[in-house]
């Protein structure tokens, strides 16, 4: 899809909803999957200076960009 | 006895309802064979005893990290009679998961909504009734820091425990996670929660909570709690006015002047007066140095650790940090760590165990037996030096370029890649003064246990290197690397004791600077020297456990070089004379 972005490359403020996660780095995935951050699921990019913070729900979590690269979304408008 | 066991994602308060079943009584056990602490206490619960472990935090029974690996191990190995299992009720459709897995393998399992509180000020409604009929086992709500529902919570638990044991486990959970169980977990219990769980308005944040992350704020606020929790509170008030009224006031003017006059009378055999109360003596040293200043500087370092600790500060300076640790090789949750280690550098040891690599611990041991100063250190050098505050920021300086450059060559050196960087960040909260203390009186007991009978080993063991004249051997081996450094003969003790304790070997030096021996420059000579010198003998004990005899000799080889070389440019640098 024509939307479909990493994570990464969401703006400050933007939501996105999680359409896959890339399974290259299963471990780190799977810690990231047990915060909530899964498929189907929407997510605000806080910040990206001086690292990425994300909300999901009530949680923030604050990833490098390595990670913030394994997560694709579709921006939501 | 029935043994129960709190489990629970990190920071849902597990602690706090530890503190308040068994109140306040806690062994800290090592669990057989492993490497993470298990709490273990006593609560009264229905009129008898009854076990309580506090497990380290969890999200899954198929480990990820090795502290979930330890809590897995637990849960399987024990005969546990009830899992309490704590939530941050806000946040239940990614903390369910965990209940539905301890479920699925048969564990008799209470659930506890907890921080209930907040989640009514975010607007989350849950209904409770409805929640306990679909899992099948009791729901409580609570909201522990302000003791809400404690008492049905106890209730609860009783009537778990009196009911007939569950049948033994059959299945294992496998030893690793993997992504489609959790998703499938996810998805479970999100079904689960469909109309029973709704959430509040979109979640904002509070300007404080924005102000720690902005850009340019965070780094601004960064600065002002190091300075006001660091040197104002530590530096100023633990290593200035606690240690002038403790030591100065107490010990030195009331106490032990009355002691060395009772002595001198009562006790006519000489060595053992002064093995009491002469230069190295049990009470004039040891308990002098311990109680008198340690204590005071190592407790109000405690103190502040605990307000950031509790106020969830400490997870955004590791984002803070993040980008800077990398260049050494380190991760954003190494500020863990390190900042504790500017409290006890053993303890901090202890703690790099929550790094993931093995490769990030030996770089962050490395570091705090090379650059981090304790809170001891840190406190007497901010006192002795701050007179002088050009030779204090040269200090500052000299230990800063030896933490990065030091970090950085480290990390060139050994092999590997650092961990990527995940960390959740925890709502700001304002703390209670009394889980504060409670903190701060739980290491300063660890302290206390661990350090005084090494301070009164170290005053017996000087005391027989005098008697015997030893200890003007060890002087004189020691007196040409001093000389080199341009400082008197008399440091050689201090820098003795430095090596036992190095917290210690500042005291001794404090000693020294009151009594005239040192000029200000050979003073910043040896600050710089005995803050790059090797840890403590507890910090060594605590390395070859938790890094094993090679790495640890040859950390602390490599720390003792470094540091003899850093006094040595200092010295040459201020144009001090070899001595």
């Amino acid at each position: 899809m024509a939307d479909d972005i990493l994570l990464c490359d969401l703006r400050v403020g933007e939501v996105g909803k999680i359409v896959e996660l890339s399974l290259t780095d299963r471990k780190n995935i799977g810690k990231m999957m047990r915060l909530g951050i899964i498929p189907g699921v929407s997510v605000c990019l806080l910040r990206r200076r001086p690292g990425f913070i994300l909300q999901i729900g009530y949680t923030k979590v604050a990833v490098d960009r390595r990670l913030a690269a394994l997560i694709r979304v579709r921006r939501q408008h | 006895m029935k043994k129960v066991a709190l489990i629970g994602n990190p920071n849902v308060g597990k602690s706090v309802l530890f503190y308040q079943l068994t109140g306040n009584y806690v062994i800290v056990a090592n669990y057989p064979g492993t490497t993470v602490e298990i709490a273990q206490g006593t609560a009264q619960l229905g009129g008898r005893p009854v076990i309580v472990y506090d497990s380290p935090g969890m999200y899954s029974l198929s480990p990820i990290t090795e502290e979930e690996a330890v809590a897995r191990r637990f849960l399987l190995e024990e005969q546990l009679d009830c899992l309490v299992h704590v939530t941050d009720a806000k946040n239940l459709p990614r903390m369910l998961p965990l209940t539905l897995e301890l479920l699925q393998y048969g564990f008799p399992v209470i659930l506890v909504l907890n921080m209930m509180d907040e989640a009514e000020k975010a607007g989350v409604r849950i209904v409770q009734a409805e929640l306990s009929r679909r899992l099948g086992i009791p729901v409580v709500q609570t909201s522990l820091t302000h003791g809400r529902g404690l008492q049905v919570l106890k209730r609860a638990i009783i009537t778990v425990l009196n009911q007939a044991p569950t049948a033994k486990r059959l299945i294992t959970p496998p030893a690793e996670a993997d992504p489609e169980t959790i998703l499938q977990r996810h998805h479970e219990a999100a079904q689960l929660l469909h109309g029973v769980y709704r959430p509040g308005p979109a979640a904002g944040s509070s300007w404080l909570e924005r102000l720690t992350l902005h850009p340019v704020g965070g780094l601004l606020l960064m600065f002002v709690v190091l300075y006001a929790g660091l040197y104002l509170f530590v530096g100023r008030f633990g290593a200035g006015t606690l240690v002038d009224l403790l030591e100065g006031v107490l010990l030195g003017e009331i106490v032990l002047p009355a002691v060395t006059e009772w002595l001198a009378h009562y006790l006519q055999w000489a060595p053992l007066r002064e093995l009491i109360s002469g230069e190295f003596g049990l009470l004039t040293l040891g308990f002098r140095y311990a109680f008198g200043i340690i204590l005071p500087i190592v407790s109000s370092f405690f103190f502040i650790f605990a307000v950031l600790e509790d106020s969830g500060y400490l997870p955004r300076l590791a984002y803070w940090a993040d980008r800077w640790l990398e260049k050494l090789g380190l991760n954003g949750r190494a500020v863990i760590p390190l900042t504790l280690g500017l409290g006890c550098g053993t303890m901090a040891v202890l703690v790099t165990r929550t790094l993931e690599s093995v490769r990030e611990r030996v770089l962050a041991t490395f570091l705090l037996a090379l650059a981090i100063p304790c809170s001891a250190q840190l406190g007497l050098i901010l006192a002795l030096l701050s007179p002088q505050p050009h030779y204090l920021l040269v200090w500052l300086g000299t230990i800063a370029l030896m933490f990065i450059s030091g970090g950085m060559l480290a990390a060139k050196i050994l092999p590997g890649q650092r961990a990527p960087f995940f960390l959740e960040l925890p709502p700001l909260r304002l703390p209670t003064l009394n889980a504060i203390l409670q903190k701060t009186f739980a290491r300063m007991r660890w302290y206390l246990q661990e350090v005084i009978p090494v301070f009164l080993l170290i005053s017996i063991f000087l005391w027989l290197l005098q008697q015997t004249g030893l200890l003007e051997t060890v002087v004189e081996l020691l007196q040409p690397y001093l000389g080199m450094l341009g400082l008197p003969p008399a440091l050689a003790a201090v820098f003795l004791f430095g090596f036992f304790r190095r917290d210690y070997g500042t005291a001794g030096l404090y000693d020294l600077y009151q009594t005239g021996c040192l000029n200000g420059a050979q003073l910043l000579i040896a600050s710089v020297v005995l803050t790059l010198f090797l840890p403590c003998l507890a910090q060594l004990a605590m390395m070859i456990r938790e890094r094993g005899l090679f790495t640890a000799v040859l950390i602390s080889f490599c720390v003792a070089v470094l540091a003899f070389a850093a006094g040595l440019v200092v010295r040459i640098v201020l144009g001090v004379p070899a001595l």
